[in-house]
């Protein structure tokens, strides 16, 4: 196999980008239908956990895996903690929207373009951003719910893990497009530079 | 100069392509460590938390959640529940596998390339295929945990979400994987195709 390949790959051809738009078309669509959804149950999810639960109940459940009795806590509470909860959204609707736009640039047969690229690395860039910003409310949140109990701060901090698998696995998301964001641009330099000589 | 002289052509280009390596080389490393580290940690967890199991506590805290009572819980339904998630452990370790290929590709300097593209798509159908079975895994662990409690079916199946926001993320990763992979195999094809005529 040729390690060269993207010198002939990057010069524009509109017959094989067009044959490529096509094949690509369909996961294009799926993709941002994909996205739109997940923000959309993400924020759903978010809306229905505050005014469906039973606050009681999560405070119970909350306070036996904290091994600390919970009782006596404030709606307020609460309601600071879903309110806070849902200013983590705008982060999820940034990937959204980001996935979105790119696959929006793919089907307009702009493929081997910076915007592309661009595309690619706000989605990283935003994937990161949501990743940090959940695991420093998961602690927050913690103090808010626990505000009323006076629990020493070390058991707050040391009462589960403050990074978990699925952020390392989110950070892995985030970090992939991010790689190919450079791929792509410097592909897309490269067919830049090359048409100019051309 | 003519479009197609390889003197022209592959000259230029050369330089780029170590430029990219060297920009993504890091990022490459520090993918490869993460993707490693996902499921190690997962087996790791899970390897603690089967050493540490606390039968007492898990029937308690799964009959509250699931407002049954599940006394007589007993360590084989426990064991052959980590068993299970020991079982998706593998399917992490496969994706993390192709992983690990496409970033050392790409280390090799073999970027629009057939191979890279092949990982690719590996990648999107090993994560779509855990996604999966992760989804049928977590109703199967319930039945199993419930399985002395006799339990109706409905009450099992209806406990919380089947599927999560965050298995349709995956679900989007392992789409725009899939989708790149196409983009890269038709630029490693156009790149053969051009090769022959030159």
């Amino acid at each position: 196999m040729r390690t060269t390949s993207p010198v002939i790959v990057l010069y524009p051809v509109p017959a094989a980008q067009s044959a490529l738009r096509a094949r690509i078309g369909w996961v294009c669509h799926l993709l941002r239908i994909a996205a739109v959804l997940w923000s959309g149950w993400v924020l759903l999810s978010m809306i229905l956990s505050w005014y469906l639960s039973d606050y009681v109940k999560l405070m119970e459940n909350f306070g036996s895996a904290l091994g600390t009795d919970l009782s006596g806590f404030s709606n307020a509470q609460v309601h600071v903690f879903f309110a806070g909860w849902l200013c983590l959204w705008p982060t999820s609707a940034a990937v959204a929207y980001c996935v979105w736009r790119l696959s929006e640039t793919f089907l307009r047969e702009r493929i081997f373009t910076v915007d592309a690229a661009v595309w690619m690395r706000r989605i990283g860039i935003a994937g990161l951003v949501s990743v940090l910003t959940s695991i420093v409310w998961r602690r927050v949140a913690l103090f808010i719910l626990t505000g009323h109990a006076h629990v020493p701060v070390t058991t707050l901090l040391l009462s589960s893990q403050p990074v978990t698998p699925p952020d390392l696995l989110a950070a892995l998301f985030s970090l992939f497009p991010i790689a190919l964001g450079h791929i792509f641009k410097t592909a897309a330099e490269i067919a830049a530079d090359h048409a100019r000589i051309v | 100069m003519s479009t197609i002289s390889p003197a022209g052509t592959l000259k230029p280009i050369l330089s780029p392509q170590a430029a990219l390596r060297a920009r993504i080389g890091w990022l490459c490393h520090l993918i490869r460590i993460a993707a490693v580290g996902w499921p190690a940690w997962n087996l790791g967890l899970l390897i603690w938390n089967w050493h540490w199991r606390d039968l007492a506590k898990i029937t308690e805290t799964l009959g509250r959640a699931l407002n049954a009572d599940l006394q007589g819980l007993s360590y084989a339904q426990l064991d052959s529940a980590f068993a299970l998630a020991l079982g998706l452990v593998a399917f992490q370790a496969a994706v993390s596998y192709c992983i690990w290929r496409l970033f050392g590709t790409f280390l090799q300097g073999r970027i629009f390339t057939v191979d890279a593209a092949i990982w690719m798509r590996r990648i999107g159908i090993a994560g779509l295929v855990a996604v999966l079975a992760s989804v049928v895994a977590r109703r199967v662990i319930l039945f199993i945990l419930t399985s002395h409690a006799h339990l109706p079916p409905s009450t099992v199946l209806s406990f919380g979400q089947p599927v999560v926001p965050f298995d349709l993320l995956q679900v989007m990763f392992c789409l725009f994987v899939i989708g790149l992979a196409q983009i890269f195999k038709t630029a490693a094809e156009m790149a053969d195709d051009h090769a022959g005529i030159v």
